[in-house]
């Protein structure tokens, strides 16, 4: 199996504090990790350094078998790299709509024309269809996303992850702040995405995170605890004594 | 997404062409005028609003590229004889270049330190115009830059004749600016207005839709300060103040940031309080200053958001669960420096 | 000779320029914000400084109605008006906006459109020979008085809780108010001393530059030139940023005088460029 993606002795320090710490983990083509961890683990701090959107201090990354350790997050993007947000972070002032398409054409040739109305554009149309569709948020096409319940703002979130196409996708705790009946909506979401895609997901919910993962990390004030299948990381007493015993 | 927007808006905009149209014949003079002024700073104001009310990026040093492009063509046309569309062209360029020097600087900062950082490179341009006496006529300015005679019909040394040139010039800029903010790149200048660290992990270079959005702007602001400099025969260091880059953002905030007529119609409302009262008041400056203050603690969100609170209210729905058009942007924005 | 008195007056002219811009840089620091109405402060002090030394004959009372006038009004502006629109960048900005052109159009209407100067006091006036070299005594005066306040400012910021106060409100405005620190009356006490400090300039500056309308946007302008190229909110910085600009400045103006400007523009952009929160900034 081709790997995706490689994280040598990742660092990150903020001032005194280390967030992030010699943290190695590989993922192949595929694959669904779960990462849990107790707050302030630094599981957010992770995403951050994967997508660039923070430097680390040391170590190296490698995204489809390049060197991405000091790559603006965009170029990241383009090689394929996706994520959501554990604060859900939309466009709240522009409607459904135009959050699906922004995400849509984000790494098409198109995006950079300024002399044609995106309205214009077939294609793209539909995609943001097929994607809001199955949400069933298809019909409040025009609404301010801000406009949305938060569970319906979550799926938006991912939808917008997902609308590029990318090849590895970081999930920061989808179902955080959902109630029961929403967070079986994103679960059975999840469970559909193509399996082809990389997926690293921080989750809070054991249930999810134990359903959807083929392998878990389990991490504590910045490093790795233990990392093997969910069965085994459930049965690891260091894991309950310090993740579950905390949680 | 805009269409009925679009198909309610054309009646609005014939309604508006044949207004113009009519000022022609029918507009006292001294209206004429004004009405020239009014499309000058309406373009100028427009094109202040792709970066402020779009991209969200608030400039206080926009005069900086409306003087240049008119001190440059006014300079070329008055010392060295250059022709009109040359030396409008050449104008055009010597603001869009400056734009695209000053964009350099700018396009990596956002909230307050782009704020501070524009002004603080339109005043040094103001200041370096103001000192460079042999070039600019300092304190002095250019007088005498004379209309040009073109194969258009009407002579434009007459107003009437100039306000139709302008009103063509301008609407093509506007039709230019509609489809701007309509394509792709406009969608995109609202995402980084929205959410740029969104923006960023979805794969848009931020700084480069920043810095285009930027010269862009300054394109469209050269134009203004061409049409300005012809109409007027006159550019100083008046000009390129800040008095002139923080008006033209109090043109856009009246008129409603982000909504696309608004800041025109701003324009066209300071244009004309401007040179009305100044007829009756030596304190017209004071009058500003009052009307400054005025805007921020009664109306920060425009004409626009009026119109959107009377929309609302008709509807049935006074309670706004959304923030009116993105006009004053909060502390949230000053985390600052993108990459 | 020639370089000794145009490096003195760019000392002079500088120092003037750290009253002026640490004030702009402390506002800016806790606040966040733009006060485009600083180089009012400046001229209201120069104009009101003036008026009051030529008929009381006392250039110390001019100094007091100058810095308490402008300190009034900084107050007023902070607490009646931009208080309450904290974090509000683009509300807080058009504020002070109002202000300025106010303010300039009330000394206009007040002192009228001729320039007018402030007669050195006799005291000060004749210059300092030393070792061959010839100093003016007002000058020196200037530089000496702007150096005295630079020691108080800098001993109160590192060594005063009020100042440890500033300083984390200078880093994180928000988490300084989490920590305990009152930021509205912080702010306020910004505004007071910058005000004040500009006021100040505006008096002392006033027998050698003249005060004149528009010298509150030429000095505004100077002053944002010296926190950007010094780092905003950064003390160190605001002192060297406003040394090299007062130098280079008035170099740049004896050499050549049409393109002064260019001796600090292109070291700003420059900087802006490489190291875009400036020399100090963080
Ligand atoms: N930008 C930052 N500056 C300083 N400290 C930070 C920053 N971001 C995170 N931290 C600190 O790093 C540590 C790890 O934070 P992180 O957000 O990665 O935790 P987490 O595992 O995602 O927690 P949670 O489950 O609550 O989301 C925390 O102590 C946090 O306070
Ligand atoms: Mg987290």
């Amino acid at each position: 199996m081709s790997i995706r993606l490689r994280l040598e002795r990742v660092a990150r320090r903020f001032g005194g504090l280390q967030a992030v710490v010699d943290f190695s983990l590989t993922a192949s083509a595929g694959e669904r990790i779960a990462i849990i961890g107790p707050n302030g683990a630094g599981k957010t701090t992770l995403f951050n350094l994967i997508s660039g959107e923070l430097a680390p201090t040391g170590g190296r990354i490698e995204l489809l078998g390049r060197d991405v350790t000091r790559m603006p997050p965009h170029r990241r993007a383009a090689l394929g790299l996706g994520r959501t947000y554990q604060l859900t972070n939309l466009f709240p002032r522009l409607s459904v709509l135009e959050n699906t398409l922004l995400a849509v054409v984000a790494l098409r040739p198109m995006r950079y024309v300024a002399w044609w109305p995106l309205a214009a554009y077939r294609d793209p149309l539909d995609r943001a269809q097929a994607l809001l569709a199955p949400l069933g948020l298809w019909e409040r096409r025009d609404d301010p996303v801000a406009e949305l319940s938060y569970g319906e703002q979550r799926q938006v979130e991912i939808a917008l992850a997902m609308a590029p196409g990318p090849t590895v996708l970081l999930l920061d705790e989808p179902t955080s702040g959902l109630s029961a009946a929403e967070t079986r909506i994103v679960h059975a979401l999840l469970q559909g995405l193509p399996r082809t895609i990389t997926v690293l997901l921080i989750e809070h919910d054991m249930g999810v995170a134990f359903d959807l993962a083929d392998r878990m990390v389990v991490m504590h004030q910045g490093r790795i605890l233990a990392e093997d299948t969910p069965e085994a990381v459930r049965r690891n007493p260091r894991v309950q004594e310090i993740y579950l015993g905390s949680a | 997404m805009s269409r009925p927007a679009t198909r309610r808006a054309w009646p609005v905009l014939g309604a508006l062409v044949v207004a113009a149209l009519l000022v022609v014949v029918a507009a006292p003079t001294y209206y004429v005028n004004l009405a020239v002024l009014a499309l000058v700073y309406s373009l100028l104001a427009m094109s202040l609003n792709l970066l402020m009310g779009y991209a969200g990026l608030t400039s206080f040093g926009h005069a900086a590229f409306f003087g240049a492009a008119a001190y440059a063509a006014g300079i070329l046309s008055l010392r060295y004889g250059v022709p009109f569309w040359p030396a409008a062209a050449a104008g055009i360029a010597v603001g869009t270049l400056l734009g695209a020097a000053y964009g350099i600087l700018v396009a990596g900062s956002r909230g307050v330190y782009f704020l501070l950082i524009t002004l603080a490179l339109g005043q040094v341009t103001w200041g370096l115009t103001l000192r460079w006496v042999s070039m600019t006529g300092g304190d002095n300015g250019l007088p005498g830059i004379t209309r040009p005679d073109l194969w258009l019909g009407w002579p434009l040394a007459d107003v009437r004749g100039y306000y139709l040139f302008a009103l063509l010039i301008a609407g093509i800029c506007v039709a230019l600016l509609a489809l701007v903010v309509a394509s792709p790149f406009g969608h995109a200048l609202r995402g980084i207005r929205e959410s740029p660290s969104r923006m960023r992990t979805l794969g848009y270079p931020v700084w480069g839709y920043a810095y285009a959005a930027f010269v862009v702007s300054a394109f469209f602001a050269s134009v203004a300060g061409v049409l300005y400099v012809y109409y007027n025969g006159f550019v100083s260091h008046q000009n390129m103040q800040i008095a002139v880059s923080a008006q033209v953002a109090l043109m856009v905030i009246i008129g409603g940031a982000g909504s696309f007529w608004g800041p025109a119609a701003g324009a066209t409302l300071l244009v004309f309080m401007q040179n009305l009262l100044s007829s009756v008041t030596q304190r017209w400056m004071s009058v500003l200053g009052l009307l400054y203050i005025v805007v921020v603690l009664y109306q920060p969100s425009g004409l626009a958001g009026l119109v959107t609170q009377i929309r609302r209210r008709r509807a049935g729905r006074p309670e706004e669960r959304v923030a009116t058009p993105a006009v004053l942007p909060t502390a949230g924005d000053r985390n600052g420096w993108g990459r | 000779m020639f370089w000794i008195t145009l490096v003195a007056n760019g000392v002079a002219f500088g120092m003037l320029l750290f009253l002026i811009g640490s004030g702009l840089s402390l506002i800016f620091g806790v606040m966040r914000v733009v006060n485009l109405a600083h180089g009012s402060y400046y001229l209201i002090g120069a104009y009101l400084g003036t008026g009051v030394a030529a008929a009381t004959n006392s250039f110390l009372l001019g100094i007091a109605a100058g810095v308490v006038a402008t300190m009034l009004l900084g107050v007023v502006m902070q607490t009646a008006f931009l208080e309450r629109f904290g974090g509000q960048i683009l509300a807080q900005v058009l504020l002070t906006m109002g202000f300025l052109l106010l303010l300039a159009d009330l000394s206009l209407w007040v002192w009228g459109g001729t320039p007018q100067i402030l007669a050195i006091p006799d005291a000060l006036s004749g210059s300092v020979r030393a070792g061959g070299f010839v100093f003016p005594r007002y000058r020196l005066f200037i530089s000496l008085l702007s150096a005295l306040v630079a020691l108080a400012l800098y001993l109160v910021l590192e060594r005063t809780r009020l100042g440890a106060q500033v300083r984390a409100a200078v880093d994180d405005p928000e988490m300084a108010q989490g920590l305990g620190v009152n930021v509205p009356r912080l702010s306020t006490a910004m505004f007071a001393l910058g005000a004040a400090l500009a006021g100040l300039a505006g008096v002392l500056g006033s027998p050698i530059l003249g005060v004149f309308p528009g010298a509150d946007l030429e000095i505004l302008t100077l002053a944002l030139a010296v926190v950007i190229i010094g780092g905003l909110g950064s003390f160190p910085g605001t002192l060297v940023g406003s040394l090299f600009v007062g130098l280079a400045d008035n170099i740049g103006k004896a050499l050549f005088p049409e393109l002064s400007y260019i001796a600090f523009f292109a070291p700003m952009a420059l900087i802006l460029a490489v190291r875009p929160r400036g020399l100090f900034g963080r």
